[in-house]
This record gives C-alpha cells, sequence and structure tokens, in this order.
C-alpha cells in the first residue's frame, strides 16, 4: 500500500479508538440502564418525545454528573492525541518516499509536539481574533449578533470573523506541511519562511482551495447527520458502517488538502535557492533523516 | 410565573406545520399607537365587582418612582360587616433583606438574585368622605402579623363598621420607589416594569374575612375582580405598554400621559422603556401588541406567531379570551427578571437570543405558559397564595395541549435527531421529586423554588396529563372545559376543581386525581419476571372415567409456548394500566389490569414463543416514577444503537471533521 493509502486507514483506526474511548463511559452508562429490556432496545431513547431519554439521564444522573470532568479532561487529551494522526497526513502528502506504517507513526509521533504547540497558538490567535471582532462590532454598534436580523454592517463583522478565523486555521494547515517536509529540517523558523512565500505567491488559490474543500466536508457531514438521526434508529450497524465510510471520506478530502499545500510549498521553494531554508550548520543533503521505509 | 421545566408528551404527533410569519408589520419605535376603546368584554359572564382603581401615575425615569393618587371603590360583598381592610404592599418585599420575601439567604426565590438597592411604597395618605378627612393609614399596621421585620400585609382598621352591600371611596396617595428588576418587577438601566407596584386591598372573601397574608417568596397573588382605569405620566421618548387598552394620550412638551382602562380584571401593571420597538396585529377580535428591544426581533416574533396560534387555541378549549387586548413585553436581557410572568391582558416572556439556534423552543414554551395564565389566574383566579396548582400546575397542564398543537412532539426542543417534547420534560422533573411532598399545598410550604416547580408545575401537569390519556382526553378535556366556564370571572377553590372534574367522570377517576393532588399520590408500575418455554404434554396419572391410567410421553406433546411474565405496582395510585405481550413473531398482543392490588399475572399460550413483556407500552401513565423497569425481555435484546451513535459522533470531533 502507498504512503497516503496507510496515513488514511492509519488516521481512521486512530480516530475511531479514540472516538470509542470518548464514547465508551457514556455509551456504557445509558446501556446499563436497561433499554435491552424493551422489545425495540434503545432506540427507545429517540422515541415518545425523549421521555425515555430524560428518564435514562435522572435514573443514572449521579454516574453521568460524575463523568463530565473526565470527559472534559479525556476530550482534551484525545484531541492533543488526534494530532498525531494529523501530523501522519501531512507526512504522507509531503514525503516524496515510501514510508511504512511503522515509519509513518514513528515520524508522526515525533512532530506531535510540533503540532501540539502549533494548535494551541492557534486557538489562542483564533480566540483574540473572534475577541477582537466582538468588540469592534460592539463599538460601531452593530444591530443584534443574530444573524436572522442582522443588518449589513452586522453581517460584514460576522463574515469579518469567521473569515480571519478561516484564514488562521488555513495558515496553521500550511505550517503543519511545511514542518513535516522531507526537504526542510522541522524548525519552526524555516516552516514560517516557507509557508510565508507561499501564501504570498498561492495565498489566495490556497484559500479557495480550502473554502471549497470546507464547504463540501460540511456538506457531507450535514447531509450524514440527516441521514444519520433517522437511520440509527432503524438500521444501526449499516447507518453506522456507513458514517465510518464518511469518516474516510472526510480524512481523504484532508489529505488532498494538504497535497495542495504540499504543491503549494514546493513551488515556493523552487523559487529561492537551494539551502536556503536549512540552518547553515546542517548540511541539505543530511537535512532528510534515515527513517526506514 | 414559568417555573424553569416545561415539558411535552409522549404521544408522537405530526408536526404541526408552521405558520409563516406574516409580513412584516411595520416596527413603529417609541410612535404612540392608536387608543383602543375599552369594549365591553367579549364573556357572556361578567365579574362581580369588588374592588376598583382609578389612578393617576407619574414615572421618574431618573429616580426609579411612580407617585399616584386615585381612588380605590370598594363594595362589601361579603356577608358580614368589615371593621378592617388589609392592603397588600407587595413591594415592600424588596424593602430590606429582613423582609419575609428576601430574609433567607439560600432561598431567594425563584431567580436566585440578590438586589444592590432596594424598593418599597410609602403610602401618605389614605381617606374616605365617609370619614371626613381622617388619615386611615395613621392607624394602620405598622407591619405584617407576627412578624415585625415584614411590611407586605399590612391592615387598616374602619372607624365605622361597612355593612354589606356598602360601597367605599377610598381616595389615596402613594410613592413606590422601584428595586432592580429581581423578580417581575423593577428597573434595568431606563426599562421599567411596574408589577405590584401599588397598594393593593387582599381578596375578600364571602365570610367576611380578608384573604391576606405575607408575600412568601414562593408565593403569588390573588385579588378580587373590579375595573381598572389608570394614567401613566412618562417621559415623552418613553413607550409604555400596560394592562387593559389604552383610551386616549396627552401629548404635553416633555412628558406624555397613557390613560389605559381594563374592565373586570384583578391587576394592573406597566412597562416603559425608551428603547421598545412595537408591532400590532389582530388575532381574531384581539389587538395583539408586541413590544420588544430592537435586537430581539426575531425572537420577538417567535412569540407573536406563537400568541397567534395559541389564542384561538386556549379559546377553543378554555372559552374566548375576556380583553379587547393583549400585550407582549420582552424585557431587555438585562431586565430578565421581569420576563415570564402574567398579568391581566398582559403577559412578559424573555430568553436570550441564541435559544432558537439551539433546537429550543424555550420562547415559545414562554409565551403560551403565560398566555395560559389569562385563563388559569386571570379568568379563574385562585388563591395562588393558598393553592397555587390551580394557577400554574392546571397550566402547565394546559400549555403542553397548546404546544404539541404547534410545535409537535418536538415541543421544547429539536435537534441532532432528537425530539423533546415539553410533557417529557414535565415528566422528569415530576419524577424528579416523585412523591415527596403533597402537590395540593400552599406555596409557602414548598421546601424552595425547585421543589414547589416540581410538584406544583410539573407534578400536577404530569398527573392531570396522566388522566387525560388513561380515562380518554374527549371526556376529560369537557370535564375541564367546564370547568373554566363554570369558574370563569370567579374563584375556585381545590374542592371545586376536583368535585367538577371528578362528577364528569368515573369514580376510579376521582379517586386517583384526589390521591394524586393531596395525598403524596404516586406509582410504579414494574415487570417483575418473564419467562416462555414450550408447553408440555400431560404426563403422570389421571383418572379418565376409570381406573388412574398413564399418558402418553411428551414427545406427542403440542407445539404450543407458554409464556408467563408478573407485573407490580408500587405506591399508592391505582391506574388502569395496558400490558403488551411482543411475541417472537412480531406479533403484539394486549392485556387490560384495573391497576387494583399489588400485582398481575399474565399468562399466554400460543404458536409463538414470547419475547418481551412491558406494562403501559404507551406511555399513558407518565406519572409513572420509573420508566425504566417498565419491560422486561426473555432474552434482551443485542444491538446498541446509542454506542454506534456516541461513538460516530465522538469520532467525527476527533478527527477533525467537526469543530
Amino acid at each position: 500500500m502507498s504512503t497516503k493509502t496507510w496515513a488514511v486507514f492509519g488516521n481512521w483506526l486512530v480516530t475511531l479508538f479514540l472516538g470509542f474511548v470518548l464514547a465508551w463511559p457514556w455509551s456504557q452508562g445509558l446501556k446499563a440502564q436497561g433499554f435491552s429490556q424493551f422489545a425495540d432496545g434503545d432506540a427507545r431513547l429517540l422515541s415518545a418525545g425523549g421521555a425515555y431519554f430524560l428518564e435514562a439521564l435522572r435514573l443514572g444522573f449521579g454516574h453521568f454528573q460524575s463523568l463530565l470532568l473526565p470527559t472534559l479532561v479525556l476530550g482534551v487529551g484525545v484531541a492533543l492525541v488526534s494530532l498525531v494522526p494529523t501530523a501522519g497526513l501531512a507526512l504522507a502528502a509531503s514525503s516524496k518516499q515510501k514510508l511504512g506504517p511503522n515509519a509513518l507513526a514513528t515520524r508522526a509521533v515525533e512532530h506531535w509536539w510540533r503540532f501540539a504547540l502549533l494548535r494551541l497558538g492557534t486557538s489562542l490567535v483564533q480566540a483574540l481574533l473572534f475577541g477582537g471582532v466582538y468588540v469592534v462590532q460592539a463599538w460601531f454598534r452593530a444591530t443584534s449578533a443574530d444573524v436572522r436580523q442582522a443588518d449589513l454592517r452586522t453581517l460584514s463583522f460576522v463574515a469579518a470573523g469567521l473569515g480571519l478565523g478561516a484564514i488562521v486555521g488555513c495558515v496553521q494547515d500550511v505550517l503543519r506541511v511545511a514542518l513535516v517536509r522531507d526537504a526542510v529540517s522541522p524548525h519552526f523558523s524555516g516552516a514560517f519562511g516557507l509557508s510565508l512565500r507561499a501564501l504570498r505567491s498561492e495565498g489566495v488559490k490556497l484559500l479557495i482551495s480550502w473554502a471549497l474543500l470546507a464547504s463540501l466536508c460540511i456538506s457531507l457531514v450535514g447531509a450524514s447527520a440527516v441521514f444519520a438521526s433517522r437511520g440509527f434508529a432503524e438500521h444501526p450497524s449499516l447507518t453506522f458502517g456507513l458514517q465510518q465510510l464518511l469518516c474516510l471520506i472526510l480524512i481523504g478530502i484532508r489529505l488532498f488538502w494538504f497535497s495542495i499545500i504540499e504543491r503549494a510549498l514546493a513551488s515556493a521553494q523552487k523559487r529561492i535557492k537551494p539551502g536556503a531554508l536549512v540552518p547553515a550548520e546542517t548540511p541539505a543533503s543530511s537535512a532528510e533523516p534515515a527513517y526506514p521505509s | 410565573m414559568l417555573a424553569l421545566g416545561w415539558a411535552g408528551s409522549g404521544q408522537g404527533r405530526p408536526l404541526a406545520p408552521a405558520t409563516p410569519i406574516a409580513p412584516a408589520t411595520p416596527v413603529v419605535p417609541i410612535a404612540p399607537v392608536a387608543p383602543i376603546a375599552p369594549e365591553t368584554p367579549m364573556a357572556l359572564e361578567a365579574p362581580l365587582r369588588v374592588a376598583s382603581y382609578n389612578l393617576d401615575a407619574n414615572l421618574d425615569v431618573g429616580k426609579h418612582t411612580i407617585h399616584a393618587t386615585g381612588t380605590i371603590h370598594f363594595t362589601n360583598r361579603s356577608t358580614r360587616a368589615l371593621t378592617e381592610l388589609w392592603f397588600h404592599l407587595y413591594l415592600n418585599a424588596f424593602k430590606n433583606n429582613r423582609s419575609l420575601f428576601l430574609r433567607n439567604p439560600f432561598a431567594l426565590g425563584r431567580s436566585g438574585r440578590t438586589l444592590s438597592s432596594y424598593g418599597y411604597i410609602e403610602v401618605h395618605k389614605l381617606t374616605s368622605p365617609r370619614f371626613g378627612t381622617q388619615n386611615l393609614w395613621a392607624n394602620s399596621a405598622k407591619h405584617s402579623p407576627a412578624d415585625p421585620d415584614d411590611t407586605t400585609d399590612i391592615s387598616v382598621p374602619l372607624p365605622a363598621p361597612l355593612e354589606p352591600g356598602e360601597s367605599l371611596e377610598l381616595e389615596l396617595e402613594f410613592t413606590s420607589h422601584l428595586p432592580p428588576v429581581l423578580e417581575r418587577t423593577g428597573y434595568a438601566g431606563s426599562f421599567h416594569f411596574a408589577g405590584q407596584w401599588f397598594p393593593k386591598l387582599a381578596k375578600l372573601e364571602l365570610d367576611g374575612t380578608f384573604a391576606h397574608f405575607p408575600f412568601h417568596p414562593n408565593a403569588e397573588f390573588y385579588a378580587d375582580f373590579g375595573d381598572y382605569d389608570v394614567r401613566i405620566t412618562a417621559p415623552n421618548e418613553f413607550v409604555i405598554g400596560a394592562t387593559g387598552s389604552l383610551v386616549e394620550t396627552t401629548q404635553r412638551k416633555n412628558s406624555t400621559t397613557s390613560h389605559f382602562s381594563l374592565k373586570g380584571a384583578h391587576d394592573f401593571a406597566f412597562t416603559a422603556w425608551d428603547k421598545f420597538e412595537r408591532i400590532s396585529e389582530k388575532v381574531g377580535d384581539v389587538h395583539v401588541q408586541l413590544l420588544f428591544p430592537a435586537w430581539q426581533r426575531e425572537n420577538a416574533l417567535l412569540s407573536l406567531s406563537a400568541v397567534r396560534q395559541a389564542l384561538p387555541n386556549f379559546s377553543r378549549r378554555f372559552g374566548p379570551y375576556p380583553y379587547p387586548t393583549l400585550t407582549v413585553v420582552h424585557p431587555p436581557e438585562a431586565g430578565e427578571g421581569a420576563g415570564g410572568m402574567e398579568y391581566p391582558s398582559l403577559i412578559t416572556t424573555g430568553g436570550v437570543w441564541f435559544e432558537p439556534y439551539l433546537g429550543s423552543h424555550a420562547i415559545e414554551a414562554v409565551t403560551v405558559h403565560e398566555l395560559g395564565h389569562q385563563w388559569f389566574y386571570g379568568l379563574l383566579a385562585s388563591n395562588e397564595s393558598e393553592a397555587p396548582f390551580l394557577d400554574e400546575g392546571v397550566n402547565s397542564y394546559a400549555e403542553i395541549g397548546v404546544l404539541e398543537d404547534l410545535l409537535g412532539v418536538g415541543s421544547a426542543f429539536r435537534g441532532a435527531g432528537l425530539d423533546i417534547s415539553i410533557a417529557a420534560l414535565h415528566r422528569v422533573n415530576a419524577a424528579w421529586y416523585g412523591g415527596d411532598d403533597v402537590v395540593a399545598q400552599p406555596a409557602r410550604g414548598f421546601r424552595g423554588f425547585s421543589a414547589m416547580g416540581g410538584l406544583v408545575y410539573s407534578r400536577t401537569a404530569t398527573l392531570l396529563l396522566t388522566l387525560e390519556r388513561v380515562f380518554g382526553p374527549e371526556k376529560f378535556r369537557a370535564a375541564l372545559k367546564l370547568y373554566a366556564e363554570k369558574f370563569r370571572f370567579g374563584h375556585p377553590t381545590p374542592d371545586d376543581f376536583v368535585t367538577t372534574l371528578e362528577k364528569e367522570l368515573e369514580p376510579s377517576f376521582g379517586r386517583a386525581l384526589r390521591v394524586g393532588l393531596f395525598e403524596r399520590g404516586w406509582v410504579d408500575y414494574r415487570v417483575e419476571s418473564v419467562a416462555s418455554r414450550r408447553s408440555l404434554a400431560d404426563l403422570g396419572l389421571f383418572a379418565e372415567g376409570g381406573p388412574q391410567s398413564s399418558r402418553a410421553s411428551a414427545a406427542s406433546g403440542s407445539k404450543d409456548w407458554l409464556g408467563r411474565a408478573v407485573v407490580y405496582r408500587r405506591g399508592n395510585l391505582e391506574i388502569p394500566v395496558e400490558i403488551a405481550l411482543h411475541l417472537k413473531s412480531g406479533a403484539v398482543l394486549r392485556r387490560k389490569w384495573n391497576g387494583q392490588g399489588a400485582s398481575f399475572v399474565v399468562d399466554y399460550t400460543g404458536p409463538s414463543e414470547l419475547a418481551s413483556v412491558e406494562v403501559d407500552p404507551d406511555l399513558k401513565i407518565p406519572l409513572d416514577q420509573n420508566l425504566l423497569n417498565n419491560s422486561k425481555a426473555v432474552t434482551p435484546a443485542g444491538e446498541s444503537r446509542i454506542s454506534y451513535i456516541l461513538t460516530s459522533l465522538a469520532h467525527l470531533f476527533v478527527s477533525g471533521a467537526l469543530p
């Protein structure tokens, strides 16, 4: 199998496992309420105006309450661990040599702390941006935060906030790929430099690609939610299977997005002197660590 | 007033087609509305007028005070001579932190908030031409009976008895100092909501006693019917909304006086704010006016849409709405304590702007709940302090039916593939308090407002919903309508309610209703065991018309299946229930149990194996204390949808496909 195939399946497997870990205490808690004794099993949770669902929450209140904090901590942990398969995807998109599952996993793990730092930095910048836009819109007395009745001024603030947040997220992905590129030593400074060059030359193209792919993903998730809201009650295992297929497609789309970034970074690198982004003491030829393939 | 939980039904009904919001009626900011002539109430009956108020009120928006002068026309409709009058000074609940309303730091009423400054009423003068120029207030009690710290329940001795049938003209002058909005009344910035702002005569009972009480944080109000004519003077830029119809406006250089009139009511409230926007439209014969902050326009339209459908719906169920106008006030966020409250022909709603985006129908639910109070409080003016279940409980039941007609099964929440009904919310809230305390007791008897919410609002609603489903919706609704018509413009008691309903329905209904309301009634149906096996051929020795003979072996036995389930009933409520027998073939058989006795054995013989047995499969008894022990399977079902759903959601989250 190709590196990209390994990366997609690896990503799917790891995130499925992490999702399972996150969901397990809650699904076990609800299962323990005894829905298997009903003729329609836990489909009952979704019927009768939610009466049985609320009853399960009431009877298991103490248990579910005790799960809240651990779930929050687990959620943060799982979100951080999930950066490893993301790094694997970025590696697969940028690697010129074929990597087996072990090599891919090892290199992805090595990149984890950089991805984690990047994620924290991005979250901080996004929070500052959203906060700043909120303050500015209050300054300009926009009509309402409610988009149903917003005027053009308010809508432009909402669009500005979302747009800036999206640009920051998009830049984060460019940096991610730049950090794991074969030809570049994984230094933030080098990755920033290359990313800036790529964004300067192909920023608009990248943003349009991101917007199109993001729209596609949102549409797929939305359609799947509509389908799943019915499907889980009638055909749970089949619906679950289709949901997993959807996850694979979403991961594939993300890989495709990383590949677009990689091409932009490659063409940006072509326009600069060889080795310019590599620290002086490190020969360009030794920038690529000797990982087993 | 609305408690935090509302509720919905387990009965799946098709979603009512959403009524489109009418083409935007032009928003008229701060413009005076055309006066609506006070019409004769549409009701066939007229209330017995006991206390009518004619007041001139001047709102000082800077000092947040109302200075008022006027008269009260009071008639002794009782059978005894009166030697004293009793006044409720509800606003004195906010006078200091030693009032009955505020003194308990652990139970600050419904909101749980504390005050930054205080509010009170100063009565300057109370005179009557009958008694010359004597200021009757000078001899008034200094505090509520047996409570030196509370001044919300004040007696005023009369210089001479007032005989039955005699009337008294009282002239009064007072100043109300509004508190910051804590609960129902007060100000927030330039927003003012004046509820319980004037000295109000306590309800005179037929035996000549006054139903007076200090203002308890759990309690609401009780008063006689009368006519209200109130002129409110406020700065020109302020939009005024009030109980009743706007008769005329008189504009001066800096201020405008708005004259409101309402016949046959028992309270008067008004609001004033310089940032209100207004929408008006006619719903049937009723002029509906909506006042709201500009930034809440869309949510206010949700309220209007709910009123448009709920007003005729309530009228069909409980008799026509009697007043020519209805004012719906959506307070700003800072004044949210004024939201979710009812006054005759005026209701307040509320809610944060993003609630609809979360799938919540809270705004519609609050609107419908408060509108329902026009009947269960407004027209059936029961004693809210002594029997809060008669207004809040019965109204919560009424709200369930109307909201489901409006919004279908997801009447409280719709989203993420899950529909939550208002009945389900009330049910779970009712089950939370179970049979902990008696439903039909005075508001002051409940140990905190959440207990009162669970028992008075939710448990009454769930009990009535249970009785409706078990004894037949048509019969039950007809009986309730009869009650609403019989006591329209009256003051029904718990006994009036129970006897009217039980007369129309069967005796077991009356028993269940009384136990549910007065005896901490509860019930839990539970399937204890279920078993299934092949039936056996006869084995052993049998006498068949002569000497005993041995019967054939099991090999030639029957191919039928046998099944047996044991169902238990716990609790003191005996309610007839159905039991469903699910067979492996997919067929479902039904059995009935009258609910009497502690247990019931269901036997089955048939061609298919018994798979599971469920008691109350249609959820006709939402009062059932534990729904999850209602079914037992011979072999529990294997596939777990919830594991699939939660894992899928978590997977999407982890893989970054969801934010």
